[in-house]
C-alpha cells in the first residue's frame, strides 16, 4: 500500500483538466486464447460496440470475444460475444442469450448501425473463420443476414453510404492472409523466444465494400469500386469526408505498409491518396504499425483530421487536414510527439472529456508482443493515457489527474466513449487481453456545458455548434463502434445552441439544442 | 604512469642562476603530488636554462601529458626526441599523446620504437594494438594482442583486444569472398545453425551446394546439422562427401574460434570494465540493444566516469529511444548528431536543429531535415535532405525530401521523388523475405 501510494505521490500532477475513476465493469472478460504457437488472432482481439439496441435511451455495451485456437470454436460461455443492457448508473444486464449474441467463431470488433432503416441498430461483428451480420428485430432479439464471401481475415467494418443512396453500406477491412497452416516459427531460436510475427511474414489482402441493396441483402462491390486493386494489411477504418466534396472517403490503417485514403470519386468508385494527401507514412517516411484510427476535427477549423495509434518508437501520428484534400502531420507541433514516443495504442478516440469545446484524446494502450520485455526496454501491459486539448493546437498528457487509471496496466485493444449514465460526461470503456473490461467514469469537474444532438442525425453526418464539429460516425480506434447522441462541450456557453447537421447527398439541416449543465 | 617512466634527474648543476637541482626536485614532487601545470611551470624553466638536455623536455612532456595538455606534450617529446633519438620512455608517451589525441596513424611509429625497445612493456604493446585496431590493420593488432595475453593473462583487456581483433579479421576475410560463393554460404549457414536456426541453415547449405556440390566444408556441416536436428542417417551420408576446411575459409573459421575463445577467456576472468564494454558491443551487434545498455551501466559502474563508457551508454540510451536519460550524457560528450536526433524525438526541433548543423554525418544531414519539416520550414528542410540520399536503404529520406518538396509547391518534383521512395519502399520489402521456413530434407 505504501509503495502504491508513492507512485501516485511521483506521478507529475501538473494537469488536473480530466478526470476519470474506475466503476464496476459489466463482467466481461475478454478471451483470446494465447498459446505458445502465437496464433496471431490472439493478439488482435478486444473491439466493441456502444449502441442503444433497445432504444430505451441508454447506451448499451457490445463486446466481441475470441474463441479456442486454432479451432474458432466458441467452446463454452467463456467465449461467447456479450451484450450488456445498460440499465442506468451504470448497472448492466447481460442479454446475450436473449438477445442472440452469443456469436461463432473468434470475433474481433463490432460494427453498428441501422443498416435497414427501422429504426433499430444493427450489428457486424469481424470473426474468424466468419464473420456475422445480425439484424435487430426490435425486440431484444438479433438474427443473422446473410452476406457475400469475406476474408481471408475481417478484423474490422465501418458502416457508410458510399453513394449518399441514404442506405449504410458495409466497408471490410481485411487483416492479412493468416492460417493457422501458415503460422512460421518467429522470434530468437537461440532464447526460445517465440513471438507473434511481424505482419511482413504474411501476403497483404485486399479490403471490401458490400453495397447495401435495401432489399436486406448486399452486393459485393470491390472490384466495381476500384478498392480491390489496393492491397493492405488493415486494421481499422474512419470515414469522413475529408475534402468537403458531399462523399463520405475512407481511411484504413494498414500493420506495416503504407495507409490508405480511399477518396470517394462520386461516381461509385474511390481512388487511392494517401500518399499525396499525406497520410500515407508519418514524416519520417518508413511505414508504422498503424493500429487505430479516429477521424475528427480536434483544432475546431471544421475539417476533419486524423489520429492513427502504433507500436513504441513510431509514435502516434497526428495529421491535420489543412484543406484543399492535404494533411501535414503536426505529432511535434501538437506536443504529442514526446508523450507518446514509448507507448503502444491500440484503441484511440477523439472527444472532448472536459466539455470545453476540444477534443481531446484517450488511447487504450499495450504492445502487441507479450514478449516484448524480454528484447526491448519497453513493456506489454501499459495504462491508458488521455491527453489534454489544451488551445486547439497542443495536448498535454492528462493521464496522471486519475491515479487509478495511470497505474491500471493491461493489455488493452478497444477503446470507446459515450455518456453511459447521461450526466453529460463522456465515460470510457475498455478491453484488454485476458481481463475484464472496464469503464472509466468521467468525474471531471467544472461548470463546462454541453448538449447532445441525437434527432435527425444520420449516420457520418457532420454535426457542427459554433466553430466545432463532429462527425457522426461509427467507427472508432480500434475495430470498435460508437453510435449515440453527438456530444458537443459548450465550455461556458449558456442559453440554446445553434446546430447544423450536413449529411452527404442531403440538404443542410439546422436546429437549436439547449447547453445543459452536468450535475 | 609516472612510476612506468623514468624521470630524467637533474643533479650536480648547482651555480646556476636557479638551482636547477633544486628546481628539478620541486619539479618531481609536483609531479607526484598531481599539479601537473606546476610540475610543467617548473620543467619550464628548467628546460629554458638547460635547452639542450632531452631528458628535462622528456619531463615537461610528461608534465603536460599527466595534465591532459596532449597537443603540447606531443611537441615538447617531439622535440625531445630529435635531441636524444635514444630516449625510449618518450617513444611511449609520445605514442600515449597520439592515441589520446584520436590520431592512431602517428601513434604507430613512436609505439613500435617504444615496444622494440622494451618488449614487455605492457602499455606499449596494448596502445599499440589498439591503435593498429583503430586503424583497421587487424592482423599486426592480432599479433601484439597475442602477445600481451602472454605477458599479461589476466588483463582483461588484453583478451578483449585480442577476441575484437580476430572477429574483425575474420569479418575482413570474409568480406573478401564472392557474396554467394559457396565459401560465403557455408559461413553464413554456421553462423545460422550457431543460433540454432536449423532451417535457414539449411537453405544456405543447400544454396552453397547447388553453386559447388563438392564443396566438402558444407558437407560436413550439413552433417552436423542433420546431427543436431536428429537425422544421424543423413548426417552419415553427408559426411562421406565432408572435407577439412581449407584455404580462405579454413583462415575464417580459425579466426573466428580463436576470437571465441579469447572471449571466453576475458569473460573467466570476472566481472570488468572490458568484459562489459565487450558485452555491450556484441549486444548492439547482434540488435539486442536494452541488453546493451544494462552491459554499459555495468561498465560505468566498476570506472565511473570513464568517458568512452559514457559515450557507450549515451549511445546505447540513444538506440532504445530513452532520450530524457540519455540527453545529459550526449550533451556532456557533444555528441552532436545523437544530441540533435534526441532533441528532435523529445519535440524540440527548434533546440535540435543546431546540434544537428554542427555534425557532419549523413544520417545527421538526415536529421537536420526532419528538424526542419518538424519546425514547419520545409524549404529549408531540402537541401540536407538531398545531400542525405545516397544513406536512403527505405525510401525514408526520400518520402521526407518528396513531403518537403510537395509543401514547398515543387510538384513535379514532388512526384519523381515519391515515385524513388515507393521504388526503394518495395525494395526493401522485398529484401526482407524470410528463409527461415524451409524445410530440412537430405539433400
Amino acid at each position: 500500500m505504501k509503495h502504491a501510494l508513492l507512485r501516485f505521490l511521483c506521478l507529475p500532477l501538473t494537469v488536473f483538466g480530466i478526470t476519470f475513476a474506475p466503476v464496476p465493469g459489466p463482467g466481461f472478460v475478454l478471451r483470446h486464447a494465447p498459446t505458445e504457437e502465437k496464433h496471431l488472432p490472439a493478439t488482435m482481439a478486444g473491439g466493441l460496440a456502444i449502441f442503444d439496441y433497445n432504444n430505451d435511451g441508454r447506451p448499451d455495451l457490445f463486446f466481441a470475444n475470441g474463441a479456442e485456437l486454432p479451432s474458432y470454436r466458441k467452446s463454452g460461455p467463456l467465449y461467447w460475444n456479450r451484450l450488456y443492457r445498460n440499465d442506468g448508473n451504470f448497472r448492466f444486464t447481460d442479454v446475450t442469450e436473449a438477445a442472440g449474441l452469443a456469436g461463432e467463431g473468434f470475433a474481433f470488433g463490432a460494427a453498428a448501425a441501422d443498416f435497414d432503416q427501422d429504426g433499430h441498430i444493427d450489428l457486424f461483428v469481424p470473426a474468424l473463420p466468419q464473420s456475422k451480420l445480425y439484424r435487430n428485430q426490435g425486440d431484444g432479439t438479433f438474427r443473422e443476414v446473410a452476406l457475400p464471401p469475406l476474408g481471408p481475415w475481417t478484423v474490422a467494418a465501418a458502416w457508410l453510404d458510399y453513394d449518399n443512396d441514404g442506405r449504410q453500406d458495409l466497408f471490410i477491412v481485411n487483416y492479412l492472409q493468416w492460417s493457422p497452416a501458415n503460422n512460421p516459427w518467429c522470434g530468437d531460436r537461440s532464447k526460445k523466444l517465440r513471438v507473434y510475427c511481424h505482419p511482413r511474414h504474411f501476403a497483404a489482402t485486399t479490403n471490401q465494400l458490400l453495397r447495401n441493396q435495401g432489399d436486406g441483402t448486399f452486393s459485393d462491390i470491390s472490384a466495381a469500386s476500384g478498392l480491390q486493386k489496393f492491397p493492405g494489411k488493415g486494421m481499422s477504418a474512419s470515414i469522413a469526408d475529408y475534402d468537403a466534396d458531399g462523399h463520405l472517403d475512407i481511411f484504413v490503417t494498414n500493420d506495416g505498409l503504407p495507409n490508405s485514403l480511399f477518396r470517394n470519386k462520386g461516381d461509385g468508385s474511390f481512388e487511392e491518396t494517401a500518399f499525396t494527401a499525406g497520410v500515407a507514412l508519418p514524416d519520417r517516411g518508413l511505414a508504422i504499425s498503424s493500429m487505430g484510427t479516429d477521424f475528427r476535427d480536434y483544432d475546431n477549423d471544421g475539417k476533419p483530421d486524423l489520429l492513427v495509434t502504433a507500436l513504441a518508437g513510431e509514435s502516434f501520428p497526428l495529421f491535420r487536414n489543412q484543406g484543399s484534400g492535404q494533411f501535414q502531420e503536426v505529432t511535434v507541433q501538437a506536443r504529442l510527439a514526446p508523450l507518446v514516443a514509448r507507448k503502444s495504442g491500440w484503441g484511440v478516440v477523439f472527444a472532448d472529456f472536459d466539455n470545453d469545446g476540444r477534443k481531446d484524446i484517450f488511447t487504450a494502450n499495450s504492445h502487441v508482443n507479450d514478449r516484448i520485455r524480454e528484447t526491448s526496454a519497453d513493456s506489454y501491459e501499459l495504462a491508458c493515457s488521455v491527453f489534454l486539448n489544451r488551445d486547439g493546437k497542443t495536448f498535454a498528457d492528462a493521464t496522471s489527474g486519475s491515479p487509478e487509471l495511470a497505474v491500471a496496466v493491461a493489455a488493452h485493444r478497444g477503446a470507446a466513449a459515450a455518456d453511459l449514465d447521461g450526466d453529460g460526461r463522456l465515460d470510457v470503456v475498455v478491453t484488454a487481453l485476458g481481463a475484464p473490461a472496464r469503464i472509466w467514469r468521467n468525474t471531471t469537474r467544472n461548470s463546462n456545458r454541453w448538449a447532445a444532438v441525437s434527432a435527425g442525425v444520420p449516420l457520418n453526418a457532420t454535426v457542427t455548434i459554433g466553430a466545432q464539429a463532429n462527425t457522426a460516425s461509427s467507427s472508432v480506434g480500434y475495430s470498435s463502434s460508437v453510435v449515440g447522441p453527438v456530444h458537443f462541450g459548450l465550455g461556458t456557453a449558456e442559453g440554446e445552441a445553434v446546430v447544423k447537421i450536413t449529411a452527404p447527398g442531403q440538404p443542410a439541416k439546422t436546429g437549436r439544442v439547449p447547453a445543459r449543465n452536468s450535475p | 604512469m609516472i612510476g612506468v617512466l623514468l624521470l630524467f634527474a637533474v643533479a650536480g648543476l648547482a651555480g646556476q642562476a636557479v638551482d636547477p637541482a633544486a628546481l628539478s626536485q620541486q619539479a618531481r614532487q609536483a609531479l607526484a603530488q598531481g599539479r601537473y601545470e606546476a610540475a610543467a611551470g617548473l620543467y619550464r624553466q628548467l628546460a629554458a636554462q638547460l635547452p639542450h638536455v632531452a631528458g628535462l623536455r622528456m619531463n615537461l612532456g610528461l608534465a603536460l601529458f599527466q595534465g591532459g595538455s596532449y597537443r603540447e606534450a606531443a611537441a615538447e617529446l617531439q622535440t625531445a626526441l630529435k635531441m636524444d633519438a635514444s630516449l625510449s620512455p618518450a617513444y611511449l608517451l609520445l605514442g600515449l599523446c597520439h592515441a589520446k589525441l584520436g590520431e592512431p596513424a602517428s601513434a604507430i611509429v613512436p609505439l613500435e620504437r617504444a615496444v622494440k625497445a622494451d618488449p614487455n612493456n605492457g602499455i606499449a604493446v596494448l596502445e599499440l594494438g589498439d591503435a593498429y585496431y583503430a586503424l583497421g590493420r587487424y592482423a599486426p593488432a592480432v599479433e601484439q594482442f597475442r602477445r600481451l595475453t602472454a605477458l599479461r593473462p589476466s588483463d582483461p583487456l588484453a583478451w578483449r583486444g585480442l577476441g575484437l581483433s580476430l572477429t574483425e579479421q575474420s569479418q575482413v576475410l570474409f568480406g573478401q569472398l564472392a557474396p554467394q560463393s559457396p565459401e560465403a554460404l557455408t559461413l553464413l549457414a554456421r553462423a545460422r545453425l550457431a543460433s540454432d536456426e536449423p532451417k535457414a541453415a539449411y537453405a544456405l547449405l543447400r544454396q552453397a551446394l547447388q553453386k559447388n556440390p563438392l564443396f566438402g566444408p558444407a558437407h560436413a556441416l550439413l552433417a552436423e546439422l542433420f546431427q543436431k536436428t536428429g537425422h544421424p542417417d543423413w548426417a552419415a551420408a553427408a559426411q562421406v562427401k565432408a572435407t577439412p576446411p581449407s584455404g580462405p575459409y579454413a583462415a575464417i573459421v580459425a579466426a573466428s574460434e580463436e576470437a571465441l575463445a579469447a572471449l571466453h577467456r576475458l569473460a573467466a576472468l570476472g566481472p570488468s570494465a572490458a568484459l562489459y564494454e565487450t558485452e555491450a558491443e556484441a549486444a548492439r551487434a547482434r540488435g539486442a540493444y536494452p541488453e546493451a545498455v544494462a552491459a554499459w551501466r555495468k561498465a560505468l559502474a566498476l570506472q565511473p566516469g570513464q568517458a568512452n563508457l559514457e559515450r557507450g551508454l549515451a549511445r546505447a540510451l540513444f538506440t532504445v529511444k530513452e532520450y530524457e536519460e540519455a540527453l545529459p550524457l550526449l550533451t556532456k560528450h557533444a555528441l552532436e548528431h545523437e544530441l540533435g536526433e534526441a532533441l528532435l524525438e523529445t519535440g524540440k526541433p527548434a533546440a535540435a536543429i543546431p546540434h544537428l548543423l554542427r555534425a557532419t554525418s549523413l544520417h545527421a544531414q538526415a536529421a537536420l531535415g526532419r528538424a526542419y519539416l518538424a519546425a514547419d520550414q520545409p524549404a529549408k528542410a531540402i537541401a540536407p535532405l538531398r545531400a542525405a540520399l545516397s544513406v536512403d536503404a527505405d525510401g525514408s529520406l526520400h518520402f521526407q525530401l518528396a513531403r518537403a518538396l510537395q509543401r514547398t509547391g515543387a510538384v513535379a518534383q514532388y512526384r519523381e521523388m515519391d515515385r524513388l521512395s515507393q521504388q526503394l519502399r518495395q525494395k526493401k520489402a522485398e529484401q526482407q523475405q524470410t528463409i527461415g521456413s524451409t524445410e530440412i530434407a537430405p539433400l
